[in-house]
C-alpha cells in the first residue's frame, strides 16, 4: 500500500495548480468555519464568565435584563430609578448574605463607564472560575477622587498610576458637562481580565458624591462651586446606588434572601440570579450566533463540493494515467484507494493549513479584538470544542473523494485505451 | 450515486436528533419514573427524603382541611402565613447526612465555565424561581460537579449521584440546605 501513496503523491505534484486552488480552497473554509466557532466560544465564555460567585443582582424594580446589562456590563442609560442607601445596608446585615457590593453608575470618562463601589469589590469581585480581580500596577482607592482603571480603559486611553483625569457627567454626550473642578487621580490599574471589568473606571462611592455636591437636578448650578479640598467637610455618605451585587453563605438559601429582598416595602427592588438573566439575554443573543454557524457550515458545504468537482474533472484528465495503471496491472481497488487517498491529502493538508492560519490570525489580531471589541479569544493552537468541526471536515472529505474514486473503479477498465471511433 | 444521498440525508438525521430529545415541560411539572440502569450503590431518593418526617410542613398541610376553607377565611389567612414562615425556615433532614443518593431534578446552573455548568442548584420541579413560588430551602440541592463535561441549561432535567450533605453553616434561618459532590451528571431521559 505505500507504493499507492507514494503514487497519489506524485500524481498530485504532478496536478499541483488545480489541487493548489482546491487546498487555498478547503484552508479558508476551515478557516472561517473554526474561526467563526471559536469566535463565538470566546464570546460565549466572556458571556457566561463575566460574573461569578454572585448570588444576586440586586437593583431598583424594573427589568431584569436592563438591570443585569447595568450591573454586569456596564452598559445602557443609568435608570432613573435607583436603590436606597439603607435598604442596601439592611440587605448586607442580613445573616445569610456573605458580601454585598455597592454598584452606583452616572459618569463616564471618554465613553468608559465610571462606577462608584467600595474596597471590598476588589476583595470579593469573582470572575471567571472564581478568579479574584488582580493589579497590574498600584493599589485600591483609599482616599477621595482615587481612581483604578480597568485594563482596556488605560491600554486606549494611554494612562499610568499617577495621571489626572477629568469625568464626564452622563454618558458625556453634553458640552460642559464635565467634573473639571474635580478631577481624578489614578491610583491603581487592573490585570487583564477579559471582562467588562476591563473598561470600566472604579471609584469609591464617596467620590462619586463629592463630584455631584454642587450639582442639582443633572447639571451644575450656576455660580456654586465647592472645591475640591473642601469636600470632605460634606457628609459623602451615598443616598443612593444603582445596583449590589450579594453572594450568600449558603447558596442554597437563595430563594429565601430573594424573597427577603423583594418584600422590602419602602424601597421597590428586585432581585434575580445572574446565570438565570444571562441565560435570558443569551436565548435572544444567541441567535446570531446559530446564524453564523450555519453560514460557515453552508461555506464548508461549498468548499467540499468543490473538491468532489474538481475531484470529477480532474478524472477526464486522468483517464489515460489511470488506463495506463490498470494496463501494468493495477486492481480496479488500487484505482479506489488512489483517489480516495488523494482527496484524503488534499482535505487533511487544508484543514492543517487552516488550523495554522487561525491560529496565526488569531495570535495577530487577538490584542486588537481584546482592547477594541472586548472580546478575549486567547491564543492557542486547537481548542476541544472545534476538534468535532474538523473532524467532520475531514470525513466529508475523504468520503467526497470517494465517490470520484468509484466511478474511476467503473470505468477505468473499459475506458482510457479501448479507443473510441 | 444513492450513497450520497444517503450519507447527507444520515447527517441530517444526526443534527434533528437532539431536537427529538427536547422534552417540553410544563410549570410545576415533576420528573417521574425510576431509571431501570440504576447504580446499584447509590440509593435513588425522591424529594420528599428531603422533609423530615417530623416536619411542620407535612404536619400543617395535613391539619387544615384546604375543602373547607373560604378564600377569605382567616383561617387560611392564618394558614398561608405560617406555611411562608414554615417554608422560609425550611428544616433539613439531617438523617441523610452522608447518604450517597441519587436524584432527577432540574438544573438552576450558578457558575459556567463556557457551555459547562460546573455549579447548580437541583430543583424538585420545571420553572422554579422563575415562577413564583420558589421551592423551599430543603427543596434545593447545591450541586458542584467535579468533572463537569456536560453543558447544561437552564431547566434541564438531569440525574445526579453524589454524597448528600448537611451544609452547617449558620445562616440565620436554621441549618441551611443540601449540598452534593458529584462526579458525573447525565441526562434524564424520560418515555413518553
Amino acid at each position: 500500500m505505500n507504493y499507492l501513496a507514494v503514487m497519489a503523491f506524485k500524481s498530485a505534484c504532478n496536478r499541483r495548480f488545480t489541487l493548489g486552488l482546491l487546498l487555498i480552497c478547503i484552508m479558508l473554509s476551515v478557516v472561517m468555519l473554526l474561526g467563526v466557532e471559536r469566535v463565538r466560544h470566546h464570546l460565549r465564555a466572556s458571556f457566561t464568565e463575566s460574573v461569578s460567585g454572585t448570588d444576586l443582582i440586586v437593583g431598583p424594580r424594573g427589568s431584569a435584563l436592563q438591570l443585569l446589562l447595568q450591573a454586569v456590563f456596564r452598559l445602557g442609560e443609568p435608570t432613573t430609578s435607583n436603590m436606597r442607601w439603607e435598604s442596601f445596608q439592611r440587605i448586607a446585615s442580613h445573616p445569610a448574605v456573605a458580601t454585598a457590593i455597592p454598584l452606583a453608575f452616572g459618569d463616564t470618562l471618554h465613553g468608559f463607564p465610571v462606577m462608584g463601589t467600595s474596597v471590598g469589590y476588589f476583595e470579593y469581585f469573582r470572575y471567571g472560575a472564581a478568579h479574584p480581580l488582580a493589579f497590574a500596577e498600584g493599589k485600591p482607592f483609599d482616599q477621595v477622587f482615587g481612581a483604578v482603571l480597568g485594563a482596556d480603559v488605560a491600554a486606549s486611553l494611554h494612562y499610568k498610576v499617577g495621571d489626572k483625569v477629568v469625568a464626564q457627567h452622563g454618558a458625556g454626550e453634553l458640552m460642559h458637562a464635565e467634573h473639571d473642578d474635580k478631577p481624578l487621580t489614578i491610583v491603581g490599574i487592573l490585570r487583564p481580565t477579559g471582562t467588562p471589568v476591563d473598561r470600566t473606571v472604579h471609584i469609591s462611592l464617596d467620590t462619586l458624591s463629592a463630584l455631584h455636591l454642587d450639582w442639582q437636578g443633572g447639571s451644575k448650578v450656576a455660580g456654586f462651586s465647592i472645591p475640591a479640598e473642601y469636600v470632605r467637610k460634606f457628609n459623602l455618605r451615598p443616598r443612593f446606588i444603582s445596583a449590589a451585587l450579594v453572594s450568600l453563605k449558603s447558596r442554597t438559601s437563595v430563594f429565601v434572601v430573594q424573597q427577603f429582598i423583594n418584600e422590602q416595602g419602602a424601597d421597590p427592588l428586585l432581585a434575580i440570579l445572574p446565570s438565570v438573566a444571562l441565560d435570558q439575554l443569551w436565548q435572544v443573543i444567541g441567535l446570531v450566533e446559530k446564524v453564523l454557524l450555519g453560514l460557515s457550515l453552508i461555506i464548508m458545504l461549498v468548499a467540499l463540493t468543490g473538491l468532489v468537482a474538481v475531484i470529477l474533472t480532474g478524472l477526464n484528465e486522468r483517464r489515460r494515467e489511470l488506463a495506463v495503471l490498470r494496463s501494468v496491472g493495477a486492481g480496479a481497488l488500487h484505482i479506489l484507494v488512489l483517489l480516495a487517498l488523494e482527496s484524503a491529502f488534499i482535505t487533511v493538508c487544508g484543514a492543517v493549513l487552516g488550523v495554522g492560519a487561525l491560529d496565526a490570525a488569531t495570535a495577530l489580531c487577538g490584542p486588537w479584538l481584546q482592547v477594541n471589541y472586548s472580546l478575549p479569544i486567547p491564543a492557542g493552537l486547537i481548542y476541544r470544542n472545534e476538534m468535532p468541526l474538523l473532524l467532520l471536515v475531514i470525513t466529508v472529505g475523504f468520503l467526497a473523494g470517494l465517490g470520484p474514486g468509484y466511478r474511476a473503479y467503473r470505468l477505468s477498465l473499459v475506458d482510457g485505451i479501448t479507443p473510441r471511433l | 450515486m444513492s450513497w450520497r444521498y444517503r450519507t447527507i440525508l444520515a447527517w441530517l438525521a444526526c443534527c434533528c436528533l437532539p431536537a427529538a430529545w427536547a422534552i417540553d415541560y410544563k410549570v410545576g411539572e415533576r420528573l417521574h419514573g425510576a431509571n431501570t440502569a440504576s447504580q446499584s450503590d447509590y440509593k435513588e431518593i425522591d424529594w420528599d427524603a428531603l422533609i423530615p418526617p417530623s416536619s411542620l410542613q407535612k404536619k400543617m398541610l395535613k391539619d387544615l382541611n384546604m375543602g373547607d376553607l373560604e378564600d377569605d377565611d382567616p383561617r387560611a389567612v392564618r394558614a398561608l402565613e405560617e406555611v411562608r414562615e414554615a417554608w422560609s425556615r425550611a428544616p433539613t433532614n439531617s438523617a441523610l447526612n452522608g447518604l450517597k443518593a441519587r436524584i432527577a431534578g432540574f438544573v438552576i446552573p450558578l457558575e459556567k465555565n463556557g457551555e459547562i455548568v460546573t455549579e447548580f442548584l437541583l430543583v424538585p420541579y420545571f420553572g422554579a424561581c422563575i415562577h413564583t413560588p420558589p421551592p423551599a430551602q430543603n427543596q434545593l440541592i447545591h450541586v458542584r460537579v467535579l468533572h463537569a463535561t456536560l453543558g447544561l441549561k437552564m431547566m434541564d432535567p438531569v440525574w445526579v449521584s453524589g454524597k448528600l450533605s448537611v451544609e452547617p453553616v449558620n445562616t440565620g434561618m436554621g441549618a441551611a440546605g443540601y449540598q452534593m459532590q458529584v462526579d458525573k451528571v447525565s441526562y434524564f431521559y424520560e418515555r413518553r
